[in-house]
């Protein structure tokens, strides 16, 4: 018996290829679809899940209340971890992690090798008990012990030891102070999925004896309170409540802190929702994912696989219309109505294994743009666990149970007296069934249609906005504070200038746009008011080479030494401090964070030194030439090569024993955006599958119509009517359910884009045009595919049509 | 082998109750080969739909093979149709799908007939219709004669006691009508009971005796 089923199945698929491989397709991209995506959520929600303990672990962050604006950090005073864990029994351990800067000059023992590393990190000692990095060679109980002591991964010690063994080795750092490391322990590479990623970790005493306050202060620098904040994480014994811990820390803080008008509030993130739920204004390690924006290609996942299972479903009962002859049959020779039921759950089974046969091939084949897309080499195959592959079993038997239910239950139950006399009409109900099927596909592709216009035309609204300095022709050299080009820099600046396509240079501590920037506490001489305002240390041409706009005042003056330490504030700092820039000029700024203090010799406008996610704060321009990171030189766009071939050269000529790199500002400029623009991206691949679906749909639906009505077309043709009037009769019901399909989705998707877009401190309007655009879009998509068949169906031949009955 | 007792078959619309059938008393006899006429929607093929459990009466008492038969299970109606009813179609009602060799066989797979015996038994029956050189062809294939014969053989390879026939020549032109009808005739020889429907004064004939239908009412019983 199953013989014969399996066997009128298969020839029932030849005969009708066209529905079998439409509704097949349909169900293998949704499937592949699915399952791309939801590989790609899962490497999202799996970040710092690796972590033993990770449901205990937080990150403290900092939010200050300063005149109704909020601002979170993701660092605390430096002794408050500490403090907790000692008075905390809820607080097991505690460790700091500390970044200095980016691009450390680091070498190897004999010097020959010298890299510049961003991934530099410093740690206590309890941060290898607290989160779970692998110690693969070395001190696995305590690599961190000892004073000097830096632990690699596992790439770096191949970069700086190839084949030897580095334990015990010296690396060097060659920074402001030429000192070594030694390696006590090797450690796997951090996984993609960690929110922040270290090539080396060094014992974090060295900072206080090094680096901090110029190493004037020691260990003591650890009890200081308001000196300087950093990233912190605790770790909670099991089932405690941490809100106790961080009401003490909010108390300490502002204790300590003693800001008039402003306040401190201490909170604790879990250290699994960072990569995707974390906003902080300033102190995150990377640029986050955002779960708006992962939950946002969920949806569209789950809409693409409800129009595949819209089609197939829509297809396979279609064609069960024609198989009312058969099951009457069947009934009379004495099949019993479960064993249709059988037959036709078989039949849509084998369908579906068909289809994720077929989507399995296809994943296989285009994992690999996965992977470029997430950009992770390794990426958790989601069929490495039995949770999807369960799922993805389910999944399947609810598509059969769903899709053979209509012909399976439906079918089997009417009268085989009727179907056998040939009185039975061929209307088999369901039609309405697939007719709402067809109108949700669109909808649902509408929707999507809109919100890939919007999210492309703010893309496009971002990248043209007014910034309020000039990014273009900026040609950036980072020189990593390096002791041998500082107090080169005006030499360089001199010798650059020499060619006519180099219209300026400057140097500065940050590049606009910098993730990662310092916070410092300002105060007006006289005043008792703190202010925590980001700076960059800067050259004084700096206003000039970026174009900021000078509303009162001046711009520093490069060559005059006396302006150092003189500052230049934003609008937005001024009206913090209640002044008219105009009031504000020669007032004199204390900077409590590095002790210096300065004139205010100018006021610029507002400029977007951040993505335009973020809303303008104040912030500080500090005229420090020699706390520098990045030269910046503008240069004419005419003859770029040239341009950056003499640099090169004069670059080599002035200090030959520095080496010479450069990129362009713009390409930062890319990167602040590329979480929209890959947003962007796979919704608007995705919902090109969806139209493509959703046309599959009605393709396969205007195919069964024009075969049903065949007849009645070759009738209508007989008493006269035209071609156009067979494709308007065939045309106008589908038109009509696109156009309540539109009225539905368009608004619907309008409020959800205006809540994407409330995302954006900078953000563009949902115009009428844009809908319109979107519903043009979905029923010309719609025209198109119906019109293949209206058109054949109405240029049959009627005698042909009329005699096959 | 059948009674019909004041069966009454009627569709409710509103307020109105329209009757295909009214009050139907029938009595068949094992061996019998009993003609169905009347002018279209008489109620014929309801009447046969009814005897052969492929619809329900509305009212009315049924007793087949002297058991009651009025309020069937589907899993009884679907017993009988595996060993004791036969149905022959205007229209054949061949699977398209299968070949003529697989058309027949499939009565005998719900039976659940074991494959060596099916082998047998579907060769018996293409000999019997001369149609071993067509068992592997597609319905499609063939003439209407030849489909109907093929629809023939399917519906008797179970060796039903009952063979119910619904037009089966009215797709047919007059050669291949007779040759169907002697079939039945031999069949009802080999003592199948046989109860036909049709429009055909030459096909009544065949037949012993016959059943004239009017507008849902039993006119004539000619129990010759």
């Amino acid at each position: 018996m199953l013989k014969n089923y399996l066997k009128i199945i298969f020839r029932n698929i030849i005969q009708n290829k066209s529905f079998a491989v439409l509704s097949i397709l349909s169900l293998a991209i949704a499937i592949t679809s699915v399952i791309l995506i939801g590989t790609y959520a899962k490497q999202e929600f799996s970040y710092d899940r690796f972590h033993e303990k990770g449901d205990r672990i937080y990150r403290l962050t900092t939010t200050s209340i300063n005149q109704d604006v909020e601002r979170s950090v993701g660092f605390v005073p430096l002794p408050l971890s500490q403090h907790l864990r000692d008075n905390f029994s809820t607080i097991q351990n505690s460790a700091r992690v500390w970044e200095y800067r980016r691009s450390m000059p680091v070498s190897n023992p004999d010097r020959d090798l010298v890299f510049y590393e961003d991934d530099f990190g410093w740690a206590e000692d309890t941060f290898f008990d607290i989160f779970d990095y692998e110690i693969i060679a070395g001190d696995k109980e305590n690599p961190l012990e000892s004073f000097r002591s830096v632990v690699l991964s596992e790439s770096t010690a191949e970069k700086y030891f190839g084949d030897e063994n580095p334990i015990g080795k010296p690396i060097y750092y060659l920074g402001e102070t030429d000192i070594p490391f030694y390696v006590t322990a090797v450690m796997a590479d951090f996984p993609e999925n960690s929110h922040f990623q270290f090539d080396f970790i060094a014992n974090i005493k060295v900072a206080a004896d090094d680096y901090w306050a110029g190493g004037g202060v020691g260990q003591e620098f650890f009890d200081q309170w308001v000196n300087l904040f950093v990233p912190a994480y605790i770790l909670l014994e099991p089932g405690a409540d941490i809100s106790p811990a961080l009401e003490e820390a909010s108390n300490l803080v502002n204790e300590y802190l003693q800001v008039p008008g402003a306040s401190y509030e201490i909170n604790a993130q879990p250290i699994t929702d960072i990569h995707l739920y974390s906003k902080l204004d300033v102190g995150e390690w990377e640029i986050n994912g955002s779960v708006a924006n992962v939950n946002a290609v969920l949806i569209v996942g789950f809409i693409i696989l409800l129009l595949g299972c819209f089609n197939f479903v829509n297809l396979v009962t279609a064609q069960a219309g024609k198989r009312t002859k058969e099951v009457g049959l069947r009934k009379t020779l004495g099949g019993t109505r479960s064993q249709l039921i059988i037959q036709h759950y078989l039949e849509s089974l084998l369908m579906v294994v068909l289809a994720v046969i077929v989507s399995l091939i296809a994943v296989e084949l285009l994992l690999p743009f996965l992977n470029n897309f997430i950009e992770s080499e390794n990426i958790i195959s989601l069929f490495s666990d039995y949770t999807s592959l369960l799922l993805l079993i389910l999944f399947s038997v609810l598509v059969v149970v769903l899709a053979g239910a209509y012909p399976a239950l439906f079918v089997s139950k009417f009268s085989p007296g009727a179907v056998l006399k040939g009185t039975f009409s061929g209307k088999l109900g369901g039609g309405n069934l697939r007719k709402i099927l067809v109108t949700l596909q669109f909808a649902l592709s509408g929707a999507l249609i809109l919100s890939t216009i919007v999210v492309y035309q703010q893309l496009e609204f971002m990248k043209e906005k007014e910034l309020g300095f000039s990014e273009e022709q900026i040609v950036v050299i980072p020189i990593h504070r390096d002791n041998a080009i500082i107090p080169n820099l005006n030499r360089v600046k001199e010798a650059f200038i020499q060619n006519s396509n180099v219209e300026a240079l400057t140097a500065s501590s940050h590049l606009m746009f910098a993730t990662f920037t310092y916070n410092n506490t300002f105060r007006l001489l006289g005043n008792e008011q703190d202010h925590r305002w980001e700076r960059y240390t800067v050259e004084g041409d700096y206003p000039e080479v970026y174009d900021l706009n000078f509303i009162a005042g001046r711009s520093f003056r490069a060559d005059v030494p006396a302006d150092t330490n003189n500052v230049i504030l934003n609008e937005r700092a001024v009206f913090e401090l209640g002044f008219t820039p105009e009031e504000a000029i020669n007032q004199v700024l204390e900077n409590r964070s590095m002790g210096t203090s300065g004139e205010i010799v100018g006021v610029v406008e507002d400029f977007h030194y951040q993505s335009l996610h973020e809303d303008i704060q104040p912030f500080v321009l500090i005229n420090r030439p020699e706390q520098v990171d990045f030269i910046s030189v503008k240069i004419n766009t005419g003859q770029i090569a040239s341009t950056i071939e003499f640099m090169e050269q004069t670059w080599n000529d002035v200090i030959p024993e520095a080496s010479f790199g450069y990129y362009f500002l713009d390409s930062t400029f890319g990167a602040l955006y590329e979480r929209e623009e890959k947003l962007g991206n796979s919704i608007t691949g995705f919902s090109m599958v969806a139209i493509f679906l959703a046309c599959l749909g009605l393709f396969g639906l205007s195919l069964f119509t024009a075969e049903r009505r065949t007849k009645e077309i070759g009738v209508r043709k007989v008493l006269g009517a035209s071609v156009w009037d067979i494709i308007q009769l065939l045309g106008f019901d589908f038109t009509k359910l696109v156009i309540i399909a539109l009225v539905v989705a368009l608004p619907a998707s309008y409020v959800l884009m205006n809540r994407w877009l409330n995302d954006f401190a900078y953000r563009i309007d949902i115009s009428i045009g844009l809908i319109i655009v979107g519903a043009v879009t979905v029923l010309m998509a719609s025209w198109l595919t119906m019109s293949w068949h209206s058109f054949r169906a109405a240029n049959m031949d009627p005698v042909k049509s009329l005699r096959s009955k | 082998m059948i009674q019909l007792i004041d069966i009454d078959k009627y569709i409710d619309k509103r307020f109105q109750r329209t009757f295909i059938l009214k009050r139907i008393n029938l009595e068949v006899k094992e061996g019998d080969f009993v003609t169905i006429m009347g002018p279209s929607g008489a109620g014929k093929s309801t009447l046969l739909n009814i005897i052969g459990f492929l619809d329900d009466a509305s009212e009315g008492e049924y007793t087949f093979l002297s058991k009651p038969a009025h309020n069937l299970t589907e899993k009884q109606k679907s017993d009988y149709h595996k060993s004791h009813i036969g149905f022959v179609f205007q229209a054949y009602h061949l699977i398209d799908e299968l070949t003529v060799y697989e058309n027949i066989e499939m009565p005998l797979l719900y039976r659940k007939v074991k494959s060596k015996q099916r082998q047998a038994m579907v060769a018996e029956m293409l000999d019997k219709f001369n149609i071993v050189a067509k068992k592997d062809l597609f319905p499609q294939q063939l003439s209407g004669g030849q489909q109907q014969v093929v629809g023939v053989a399917r519906a008797i390879i179970g060796s039903p006691k009952l063979l119910l026939a619904d037009e089966p020549t009215g797709n047919l032109h007059s050669e291949q009508s007779e040759q169907i009808m002697e079939i039945f005739k031999k069949l009802n020889e080999d003592g199948v009971t046989i109860i036909q429907v049709t429009h055909s004064e030459k096909m009544v004939s065949y037949g012993n005796r016959i059943i004239n239908l009017k507008d849902g009412v039993l006119v004539e019983q000619d129990p010759y």
